[in-house]
Formats: structure tokens, C-alpha cells, sequence
């Protein structure tokens, strides 16, 4: 369709909404301000004209955003973003998901996140926490003020073209046309953006003084949803690898997977270390720090992606956008500083722990774990750049590094899992810990025995070799000289057989948690089982919910296990001709070519064989898209399994002679981690199910009680 | 607050969802008719409308001194955030009986914590 008559100036339009909103933020964010520090009775007026030009803001944002769909779904091509991210043959979805496709988009799309988190916030606090109110609002006005400053002056996506508009646009990235891709951004941008809440919550408590229990219970669903998109995010994202970028693995420890990872970190950390504070009184710094830390970090990730500062196969074009970023994060740890030194005599609490098998110093061991994992990542994704600023020399950091260093890191998070849900609050007696741990303990002890035995015969030896990543002596303090890179590859290459207790620990621990409370309740209740068991969940939602989520946690590991007996074969081949990887044998039949408006797609036709059982047909492919026909896409072919996946890429086929050359992978256990993922996200929508009945009673009785106060007072 | 405003208050509460329904019916037929780039552009305009509407609201709120300011709305928020710090102890309360019943917790520190929990709430 052609651009109309009545909409010749739909990117003047855009630019001009872009400027209107950041003014109106501006506006909100000052009347916020001006109604938290009224003590004159101005407030409530104030505070009503700053939520709704709040919402009028986020109504401008929505507007920009129709805008710049309009503007897709029209072939505006005077539009210099949708010229360069879309044309005439893309379908409708990826004429949607163009608009985070770019560097452009993807802020403006960050943005309108932002305001339908902050439309959904300002509306929920209505009557709620008046004191917290104006500064969560100038908080998150603040930050759509940066990213309306970031638009406006340096990746405006409503620019127009330079000269005549072309007649057709170069289309999106042919690596971006995947169905993971179009839903992945949206929930990673979901859980990223979802940060900003919580942190307006810490910093709004911080400036008014209330820093009680209060913000942490109104902050508590916002952030156990941001969480949960984060981690969807997350493996949608490794999906999308999976399937799309063809090297068989899912996580290639690349600088945009690890910005993307960073803030999942310290978000779990605080999931966690918050409960203490609920419980104990104690670590509100620590809590405080960590979701301004957490919010942080999502801007840092979006810096790291969006700056070009370091190259990825995930990274938006290089731009100049990388130097608000700087001044943004710089002024954002100076104020989270000054906010948290200035109440830290009202944050500070003496910490005492009664015994080290408590749950409360495993919840702070596993956030110092948690942390350093985040720390170790960050500064291994950064390392090649500011090894090139201070020695002028160039560094590569390749995934092995991570997998030796954070495999064993990740193992005694797993034990930290299982310990931690084991152990009671406060102090356990000797007698109460050996209940709770024997029959963990037996199960940890039959998987690693089983694994020893019988490990090998499977497939799965319980000791695998591994490479060191370094062979240089090193001097360690203590321990004198040591060889590190062998050292590490020793105790990596006996991981398999640790992960495979300790899978067995934990779901051993999580099982007996479920059967422990449901036996208390057959007991007191005289329920039956399944009525016990549903009730214990239903009535204890976060306890339960969060041991779901430790289940997924689990699975997910066994997932990732299965890396280490990841195997692989390739093959060049002629029609009819056979290769074998593992239990499979391949032959490649035919190749097959196929053309839509949007692409070409060369298929190699390959029929799978296992025990000499014709088990399913592939067809593994390379698309050539008609706007790239210089970025040819790798479709591969999956044939998942519970026990593997096989995994098959098409290389090329010479059209001439018909000869395919194929890379065959065999991974293990490779769909737990998507199931884990599932089971994940059930067990966060468990825990921040609202309790309806209790809530709306609650409301009611709140209600009921001001009523009874003003009509006190009238009389 | 005047009567007036609370007679106005009920149905002023629904208004921001009756333009989201219309907003939506219009844009069903028009999709059908006119195509998604259309859809688009229609809720654009709304959502311009509601900005207009929304900024409006705000100025009146600080030149009008009739315009609403749900001061009544104070208590009964104030009354929920101590009811929901209430119920946070019950909770908590509710879970040390659970961890005593299944054998967690011992009996002393169940003593203790009860104390503090039940002084809360």
C-alpha cells in the first residue's frame, strides 16, 4: 500500500511526539518532585496532576510507537528506520518485530515498555503508598526523560531518508526473520524494563525515609515478575541460537548473552537475601543496593549492546549513542551512592547469624556466589576492551574460559540450592538437620554410584577429559606452585559425576519438602494425599512456588549437563551416500529447492536411521532472503528427544553436481533445559498468583474501617 | 468532597475503559475494511485523543480547586498498607507453625519468633 495523501508528514510527526514527550515528562517528573516535598497541603493536588501527566506521557509514547508501526505497515520508506529494516515482501509479524529489529526502534520500543510499566504502576499505586507514590513516579520519569534525550539528539527512529525515499527497503536482518526472534526481544526488553520498578520503589523509599517493610512488599510482585521475564527472555534467547545461528550449542557466552544475563543474576540474589530481611530484619543495604545494582545493570546491557563497543553477532550497529550511556550509568551511581550513604545510618543493622547451617547465611553465601558470577561475567565481557585501552593489545575471551571458570562456580550454586532448602531458619539441632538431610543425602549417594557404574555403558561416563585452557605454572599463595589450566581442567572433567548427585540432592530435597508439609497436613487435617498436597501449595503460594521454581532450576542443569557430552561429525556426500554420528546414520536422499515472494531456500533431504530403523525424515536448509542475498540463514533440523537431541545443518550443496556437505551434532539432555525453563516460569506464576479472596477481604475491611473513621469525625 | 463529585465519581471511573471499548470496536471493522496500517493510524488518534484528555485532567487539577483530589482515599490506603504489614506477620507467623509442624523449627527459637511475629501484627 502506498503512502496516502494525509500522512505526508508522519516522520515530522513522529520527531515532534518524540520532543512533546520528553517535555511532558519533564513536566510530570517536576510535579512528582514538587508533591514529595510538599508539607503544605498541596500534595494530593499535586500528586493527582503528576499521575495523569504521567499517563499522558505514556499515552504520547503509545502514540509514537503506532506511529512508527503505521509507518512499517505502510511502506514509508521516507522513514530512514523502516527503509532500513523492512521491505515490500516481509509478512505482517516481521513488519512488527522490525520495530525493535534496529538500533532506533529498539529504544523507542524500550520506552513505550517503560510506559506501559509505568502506566500499570501509577494506576496500581492510585490508592496506595502515598509517601512512596511521588518519587516512584519522578523515578520512572526520569528514566523515560534519558531515553526521550537519547532519541531525541542522537537515534531518532522517525529521521527521514537522505534524498528521493528509495522505491523498495533493505529488509531485516534475515537472522532476525525466526519465529524465537519475534518473541524473544519483546520478553527480554519485558524483564529488562520490568527493573525499573522495583528500583523506582528503592529509590523512592530511600528519599522519603520509609524504609521499613513497606516498599519491599509493594515492590515484591513487580520484581517476581520482571524476574520471570528475564528468565523467559533468557531461554528464548538461547532457543533462537539454538535454532537459528546453526554451531549446535544454545549459549555461547557472546557479550550481548552476557549483558542480556547480568541483572538475572543479582535479581535472584535479592529474590532471595529480601526474605531475610522480611524474616530477620537485617541486610536492607544489601537488599537496597541490589536492586538499584540490578537496575543498573540493565542499562549497562543496553549500553553494552546498543554502544558497539564490543562486537557481536547479537549487537545493534555501531552509533554514537554509547556517550549518554557513559554520563547516564556515571550519574546513576553517583545518586544511588549519595542516596544509600545518606540513610545508611537508618539501613544499618548489626548482622548476626546463630549458626553457619542456616538458611539465613545460605541465602548470603549464595548471593556472594551469586554476585561473583555476575562480577566474573562482566568483567570477562569487558576484559578484551579495556585490555586494549590500558596495554593497546588485543584479547579474546572464548566460551571455553567461561565454561571452566563458572562450571565448577555453578556447581556450588546447585549445592547451595539443596543445602539452602534444607536448612531451617536461625538454628537447626543436630537431630532436626539429620532428618531433613539423610534422605538427600542417600539419593546423591545411589545417583553417583549409579552414574560410576553404569554411566559409561550409556554414554554418559561419569569423568570426562577436558582440554586445559592454559598450560602455565602459576605460584599461589598457600599452595605454592600450581597448574591452573590443569588443575581446572581436573576438577571440570569430574563435574559430570558431581552435577549428577547433586541433580539427585536437590530434587530428593524439594520432593521431601512437598511430602513433609503434605504429611503435616493428612496428619492435622486428616486430608488425603492429593487434597493435602494441593491445599499446601495453594495456601503457601511463594514457599512452594519458589520450590517449583528450584525444580525448574534443577532440570535446567540437567540440560546443561548434557554439553559436556555433546558429540559431533560432518560429512560431504553424494545422493544416497551415508554418514553415522552416535546411534544415528544418516543418508542424504536429494537436495530440493523451494521459492517464495521472500526468499529462495536450498533443502538437503536426508532420511535418519537408528538400530537400522528409519526413525524421520529432515530437511536441514539455507534461506537466501531477496533483500540479503549477501547473509544466507542456516535452518537446521532438530530431531529432539527426552534422552538427545540430533541436530543436522545443511553447509552447502552444489547445484551442479548435487554434492551436500552436513554437520551432524548429538546433544544430551539438551530439551530438559527447555522444559526446566517451563517449569521455571510455572513456579514464579505460582508464588505471585494474587490471593483474591484474602486481598479483596483485606480492601474491604480497610474500607470499612475509613468509613467508620470520617463518619467519627462528622459526628 | 462535594455530593456532586461522589455522585460523578462511579460513572468517571468507567470512562477511561468505555473509550478503550470503543477504540477497540472501531478498530475491528476497520481492519476489515481499510487493512492493519489503518488500525494503526486509528489508534494513534486515540490514544492522541486521551493524551489531550489526560494533560487536561492534569492542568485542571492545578488551577481548578474543584477538580477532584481522592482525598478520601488517603485513609482507606493508609489502612491497607498497615493491613498488608499485618498480614505479612501473619503470614510469617503461619509459616513458623508450618516449619514447627514439620519438624524445621525447634521449640525455642518457635517461642521466640512467635513473640516478635505476634508484637507485629
Amino acid at each position: 500500500m502506498e503512502p496516502a495523501q494525509f500522512d505526508a508528514g508522519v516522520p515530522a510527526f513522529g520527531t515532534g511526539v518524540l520532543y512533546t514527550f520528553l517535555v511532558t515528562a519533564a513536566g510530570a517528573f517536576a510535579l512528582a518532585v514538587m508533591a514529595g516535598v510538599d508539607h503544605r497541603g498541596a500534595a494530593p493536588r499535586l500528586l493527582r496532576a503528576a499521575r495523569l501527566a504521567a499517563l499522558g506521557t505514556c499515552a504520547l509514547i503509545g502514540l509514537d510507537v503506532l506511529l512508527l508501526l503505521y509507518g512499517f505497515l505502510s511502506h514509508d520508506f521516507r522513514i530512514r528506520y523502516v527503509a532500513h529494516y523492512s521491505d515490500r515482501s516481509m509478512p505482517f509479524a516481521y513488519l512488527v518485530s522490525a520495530l525493535w529489529g534496529g538500533q532506533d526502534g529498539s529504544l523507542l520500543w524500550w520506552t513505550f515498555l517503560l510506559s506501559l510499566y509505568t502506566s500499570a504502576c501509577v494506576l496500581w499505586l492510585k490508592a496506595r503508598h502515598r509517601e512512596l507514590a511521588p518519587w516512584v513516579i519522578a523515578a520512572l520519569m526520569s528514566v523515560i526523560m534519558f531515553f526521550g534525550v537519547l532519541m531525541a539528539f542522537a537515534a531518532n527512529p522517525f529521521a527521514a531518508s537522505f534524498g528521493v525515499p528509495p522505491v523498495d527497503g533493505e529488509g531485516l536482518n534475515p537472522q532476525l526473520q525466526n519465529f524465537y526472534m519475534a518473541i524473544h526481544p519483546p520478553s527480554l526488553y519485558t524483564g529488562f524494563v520490568g527493573c525499573a520498578v522495583p528500583f523506582a520503589f528503592a529509590v523512592a523509599a530511600l528519599i522519603s525515609g520509609r524504609l521499613d517493610e513497606e516498599w519491599i512488599l509493594a515492590a515484591r510482585r513487580w520484581v517476581l515478575f520482571a524476574w520471570m521475564f528475564l528468565s523467559i527472555g533468557n531461554v528464548l534467547g538461547m532457543l533462537w541460537a539454538y535454532e537459528e545461528l546453526g554451531w549446535g550449542g544454545f549459549w555461547a557466552w557472546d557479550p550481548v548473552e552476557n549483558a542480556a544475563c547480568l541483572p538475572w543474576w543479582t535479581l535472584t540474589a535479592y529474590l532471595h537475601s529480601v526474605m531475610t530481611q522480611e524474616r530477620r530484619g537485617i541486610l536492607k543495604v544489601w537488599n537496597v543496593s541490589l536492586l538499584l545494582g540490578t537496575f543498573f545493570l540493565t542499562i549497562f546491557g543496553t549500553f553494552l549492546t546498543r554502544s558497539g563497543l564490543i562486537s557481536s553477532v547479537h549487537s545493534f550497529a555501531q552509533s554514537e549513542i554509547g556517550i549518554y550511556f557513559v554520563w547516564y550509568m556515571g550519574g546513576l551511581i553517583v545518586a544511588s551512592l549519595a542516596l544509600v550513604i545518606w540513610r545508611l545510618p537508618r539501613l544499618r543493622r548489626p548482622v548476626h547469624f546463630d549458626a553457619v547451617l542456616s538458611r539465613e547465611a545460605m541465602f548470603v553465601a549464595n548471593n556472594w556466589l551469586l554476585l561473583g558470577i555476575c562480577v566474573f561475567i562482566a568483567l570477562a565481557t569487558t576484559w578484551p576492551k579495556i585490555n586494549e585501552w590500558l596495554w593497546d593489545a588485543r584479547l579474546t575471551v572464548g566460551a571455553s574460559f567461561y565454561n571452566a571458570w563458572l562450571a565448577p562456580a555453578a556447581m556450588v550454586l546447585f549445592a547451595l540450592v539443596g543445602v539452602g532448602t534444607l536448612t531451617p531458619w536461625r538454628k537447626g539441632t543436630p537431630k532436626l538437620l539429620g532428618e531433613a538431610f539423610r534422605g538427600p543425602l542417600v539419593a546423591a549417594g545411589a545417583a553417583l554410584a549409579a552414574h560410576v557404574a553404569f554411566g559409561r555403558r550409556l554414554g554418559f561416563p561419569a569423568v570426562i577429559h577436558i582440554d586445559p585452557i592454559y598450560d602455565n605454572v602459576t605460584t599461589v599463595w598457600l599452595l605454592g606452585p600450581v597448574n591452573v589450566g590443569r588443575t581446572l581442567a581436573w576438577v571440570d572433567g569430574h563435574l559430570p559425576a558431581v552435577a549428577t548427585s547433586l541433580f539427585a540432592f536437590n530434587l530428593a530435597a524439594l520432593m521431601q519438602e512437598f511430602w513433609r508439609g503434605a504429611r503435616a497436613r493428612m496428619r492435622s487435617r486428616a486430608e488425603s494425599a492429593p487434597v493435602a498436597l494441593t491445599r499446601l501449595v495453594s495456601r503457601n503460594r511463594r514457599r512452594y512456588g519458589g520450590y517449583i521454581v528450584h525444580i525448574g532450576f534443577a532440570l535446567m542443569m540437567l540440560g546443561f549437563l548434557g554439553a559436556a557430552y555433546r558429540t559431533e561429525a560432518e560429512a560431504t556426500l553424494r545422493p544416497g551416500e551415508r554418514f553415522s554420528l552416535g546411534r544415528y546414520e544418516l543418508r542424504y536422499d536429494r537436495p530440493e529447492m523451494l521459492r517464495n515472494p521472500n526468499r529462495r531456500e536450498v533443502h538437503g533431504k536426508l532420511t535418519v536411521f537408528r538400530g537400522g530403523r528409519e526413525l524421520a525424515r529432515i530437511s536441514p536448509a539455507r534461506f537466501i532472503y531477496t533483500a540479503r542475498q549477501e547473509m544466507p540463514t542456516t535452518e537446521v533440523s532438530i530431531t529432539s528427544g527426552l534422552r538427545e537431541d540430533l541436530y543436522v545443518v545443511m553447509a552447502s550443496i552444489d547445484p551442479e553436481t548435487r554434492v551436500g556437505h552436513f554437520k551432524a551434532f548429538v546433544n544430551p539432555l539438551t530439551v530438559w533445559i527447555w522444559i526446566g525453563g517451563v517449569v521455571m516460569v510455572l513456579g514464579v506464576m505460582v508464588a505471585m498468583w494474587p490471593d483474591a479472596s484474602r486481598a479483596a477481604e483485606a480492601a474491604m475491611r480497610a474500607r470499612r474501617a475509613a468509613d467508620a473513621a470520617r463518619e467519627e469525625e462528622a459526628a | 468532597m462535594s455530593d456532586t463529585t461522589q455522585e460523578r465519581e462511579p460513572l468517571a471511573r468507567f470512562i477511561p475503559w468505555a473509550v478503550l471499548g470503543v477504540a477497540v470496536l472501531v478498530a475491528i471493522p476497520l481492519g476489515v475494511v481499510r487493512g492493519a496500517a489503518t488500525v494503526a493510524l486509528w489508534l494513534a488518534f486515540a490514544l492522541l485523543a486521551s493524551a489531550v484528555l489526560l494533560f487536561w485532567e492534569s492542568l485542571r487539577s492545578l488551577i481548578d480547586p474543584s477538580a477532584p483530589v481522592e482525598e478520601e482515599e488517603d485513609e482507606a490506603s493508609r489502612l491497607a498498607a498497615v493491613e498488608a504489614r499485618k498480614n505479612s506477620a501473619l503470614r510469617a507467623l503461619k509459616d513458623i507453625a508450618f516449619e514447627r509442624s514439620i519438624g524445621r523449627l525447634g521449640e525455642d527459637d518457635y517461642a521466640e519468633l512467635e513473640a516478635r511475629y505476634r508484637a507485629e501484627a
